[in-house]
């Protein structure tokens, strides 16, 4: 029995020994395999903006945050916004942004029709968060959201970084991945979108009303709006929830669907009616640099006092 | 029921064990089965059909411990063994947990007086258990979790594939089923080892088998026992001719297939699995001859080989039945696997389009393809030791400590570095 038991105890801490580097090492080639770095950055202290910027694509290549920044009264901007996300991914990028420090302004881009129901291009991130899970705010989302477990990845290094085990190798045989039209983010965190894309339906009644309908709407992406909003009151951040232009029809109702949700205390910068001219935008969900640039100043304009 | 002294004294109870055991089968997993047949066979003739669907969850292991429940009451009614009078043992029998949702199926006659037997701690007993737990881990998470997403990957659009990968998505299909199933027993059994009780080999290296027959007993080989024992043998076996033979090996195929699960697929991969070995069986003779014509060069090492892998590939074909969900996903896969052989070589060698990783990588990327054969390739060199050398634990205790705990800690960080974030549940636990 006994030496069952000291044989088993010098094989944990062999293993202890040996897990750290080995998960240190993957750690480094992760994220320096990354193109887009700004958790990094976020994690590093080398982002500490006032105005913060949260959304999916929309807001990535929505929102010309060097623009906003310019248009602001010695305000900085930064945009965190990520391709492809949905509502309970902000929450959690709001959770990361939240734990390293408080920005004085969060905007929160909230994708009209598509933002409370499941949508198949808009999925929790997962991806985009792995590579930075050796730090603690990002695992802390990590756990919430996946099955990752808690204790085996603060107690093993190994276990925390394995997701990002075969990306690491990568990294050593290929270096840094190619930036590509959702990681080449600028100094600001954003993506500007060149003119008009091939699928910008040009076709698109802009005089059509669709009466916003909360059927399908999903509970979990609610709670995490909701959540946010609470957190930032706590905390004392000044939240406006963004809607930005699109080459759609109007969505009538989803306003007033907005404050039923989160009260009346929350501003809404709606400007989707604004920028209606097919020259803002690139497809009929996003706008390009052009657009982007000019929902910065009108951006500018509501939060400058 | 082993007070009665006669048979036929005991059979009332027999029938009554069986009727219970397979009513809760029948109802849990086989309704929904036979009542869509019948309500599709009663709209395709006009006729209302009005009795509906159960939206029931089937219990986990169901098939495995109704099998051993079973085999434990026929083996009391034919009075091999006495009926276990202590509820506490018996119930022990039936929910051993190393065992209870995916086996080994244990007869009531290895596992019951072992419960009854004073455990010691055992330094040698207990580490082999781990060691084997190990390797069940190591299988299951380096090998059929890295397979899994590679399945899907083709299931999810079958029609995007030609020969070559769904040729290639068979056979890796047949690793991923093989290093799940037998990682399970592996788990399992070594669990039971470490608490002083052995439980039946349940796979023994299937991919050295030169004939399906062969392969079918060295897979899943406590069930392939239960049917021997409690459906082949008492239908006459092979000894009452040819026909009955074959016919016992078709119900035996047959009941194989549904015990699988309540599906099609399952049904018509029991049957043809069933059909090959019946099809070798009446061929014998033919094969005997050809046999005498390839002279010396039978038995060499080459012509083992060829046997093997006829075998495993015509496993592996007959596993497309397995791993698609409906029969037309099967249908599409299997005319795919015979056709754009040349598109998809071309593809590979010029990787236009990164079409590599489409057909050859089944979308992987490069490293985890190579890291994936790199598993396989150490599963078949210990599966090699294993049939021509003996026992790796033995091999092992002859080399040195350094060279040991390398191995061990490897293992063990590798399956750490393995265990992803998805959960890939063990495919048996659906039976």
């Amino acid at each position: 029995m006994k030496q069952l038991i000291v044989k088993i105890a010098l094989f944990v801490f062999i293993i202890f020994l040996v897990d750290k580097p080995i998960g240190f090492s993957i750690s480094k080639g992760i994220i320096n395999r990354q193109y887009d770095q700004r958790i990094e950055l976020l994690m590093k202290g080398k982002v500490r903006s006032d105005v913060v910027i949260i959304g999916s694509s929309r807001s990535l290549n929505g929102i010309d945050t060097g623009e906003l920044e310019k248009n602001l009264n010695n305000q900085t901007a930064y945009n965190f916004g990520f391709s492809g996300s949905n509502l309970n991914f902000h929450e959690s990028i709001f959770n990361i942004i939240t734990q390293v420090y408080q920005p004085k302004t969060i905007l929160l881009v909230v994708d009209d029709d598509d933002a409370f129901k499941v949508n198949e291009k808009a999925i929790y991130r997962k991806d985009k968060l792995f590579p930075f899970i050796q730090y603690e705010p990002v695992l802390n989302e990590i756990v919430k959201n996946s099955s990752k477990s808690y204790l085996p990845s603060k107690v093993s290094w190994l276990y925390r970084e394995n997701q990002n085990m075969f990306e690491a190798i990568n990294w050593v045989f290929k270096g840094r991945l190619e930036p590509d039209e959702t990681t080449n983010v600028n100094e600001f965190g954003f993506i500007p979108l060149s003119n008009e894309d091939k699928h910008l339906n040009k076709l698109v009644d802009r005089n059509l009303s669709i009466d916003y309908s909360p059927q399908k709407e999903q509970k979990t992406f609610i709670e995490s709006l909701i959540a946010i909003v609470n957190e930032s009151e706590t905390m004392g951040i000044d939240l406006y929830l963004v809607r930005l232009p699109s080459y759609k029809a109007k969505l009538v109702g989803f306003n007033d669907r907005l404050v039923e949700i989160v009260g009346k205390n929350v501003p809404i910068l709606d400007f989707s009616n604004e920028l209606q001219d097919r020259k803002y935008h690139f497809d009929n969900g996003h706008l390009n640099a052009n657009g982007a640039k000019s929902v910065a100043s009108l951006i500018s304009k509501k939060l400058n006092p | 029921m082993d007070e009665k002294l006669t048979k036929k004294g005991r059979r009332p109870f027999l029938i009554i064990s069986l009727i219970s055991n397979l009513g809760i089968l029948c109802l849990f997993k086989y309704y929904n089965f036979f009542n869509d047949s019948f309500a599709s066979l009663f709209e395709l003739l006009n006729i209302p059909y009005l009795i509906p669907s159960l939206s029931i969850i089937l219990p986990v292991g169901i098939s495995f411990y109704t099998f051993q429940t079973m085999g434990y009451s026929i083996d009391v009614y034919k009075g091999k063994i006495k009926a276990e009078h202590h509820l506490g043992y018996f119930a022990l029998y039936v929910t051993y947990f190393p065992q209870l949702v995916a086996g080994p199926i244990e007869k009531s006659s290895n596992l019951l007086p072992q419960f009854k037997v004073k455990q010691f701690v055992e330094y040698k007993r207990i580490t082999d258990g781990l060691k084997l737990m190990t390797w069940g881990f190591f299988k299951k998470v380096v090998i059929a979790d890295q397979i899994s997403p590679m399945i899907k990957y083709v299931t999810d659009n079958p029609e995007q594939f030609n020969g070559f990968s769904v040729l290639l998505c068979s056979c890796l299909f047949i690793y991923q089923i093989y290093c799940d199933f037998s990682a399970y027993s592996d788990i399992a059994i070594g669990g039971a080892q470490v608490m002083g009780v052995r439980l039946m080999e349940n796979f023994r290296r299937p991919f050295f088998a030169k004939s399906l027959s062969e392969l079918w007993n060295r897979w899943h080989i406590s069930l392939i026992n239960w049917f021997q024992e409690y459906i082949f043998s008492p239908l006459g076996g092979s000894k009452k001719g040819r026909r009955k033979a074959y016919r016992n090996v078709m119900i035996v195929f047959l009941v194989s297939g549904l015990w699988h699960g309540a599906s099609y697929n399952f049904l018509i991969w029991g049957i043809l699995n069933g059909l090959v070995i019946v099809l070798t069986l009446r061929f014998t003779k033919l094969k005997s001859e050809a046999n005498k014509k390839l002279g010396s060069f039978r038995k060499s090492v080459w012509y083992r080989r060829f046997l093997r892998v006829k075998t495993y590939l015509i496993f592996a074909v007959l596993g497309i039945l397995f791993y698609t969900s409906d029969l037309y996903a099967a249908q599409v896969l299997g005319k795919s696997l015979f056709k754009g052989w040349s598109n998809d070589i071309m593809g590979i060698i010029s990787n236009e389009g990164n079409s590599r990783a489409h057909i050859l990588y089944l979308g992987h990327d490069s490293i985890r393809f190579i890291a994936l054969l790199i598993g396989i390739m150490v599963l078949e060199y210990v599966h090699y030791i294993q049939e021509y050398k003996g026992s790796v634990r033995e091999i092992l205790a002859t080399k040195s400590v350094f060279f040991r705990w390398t191995l061990y800690v490897g293992i063990t960080l590798l399956i750490m570095a393995y265990s992803f974030d998805q959960e890939i549940p063990f495919i048996y636990f659906q039976f």
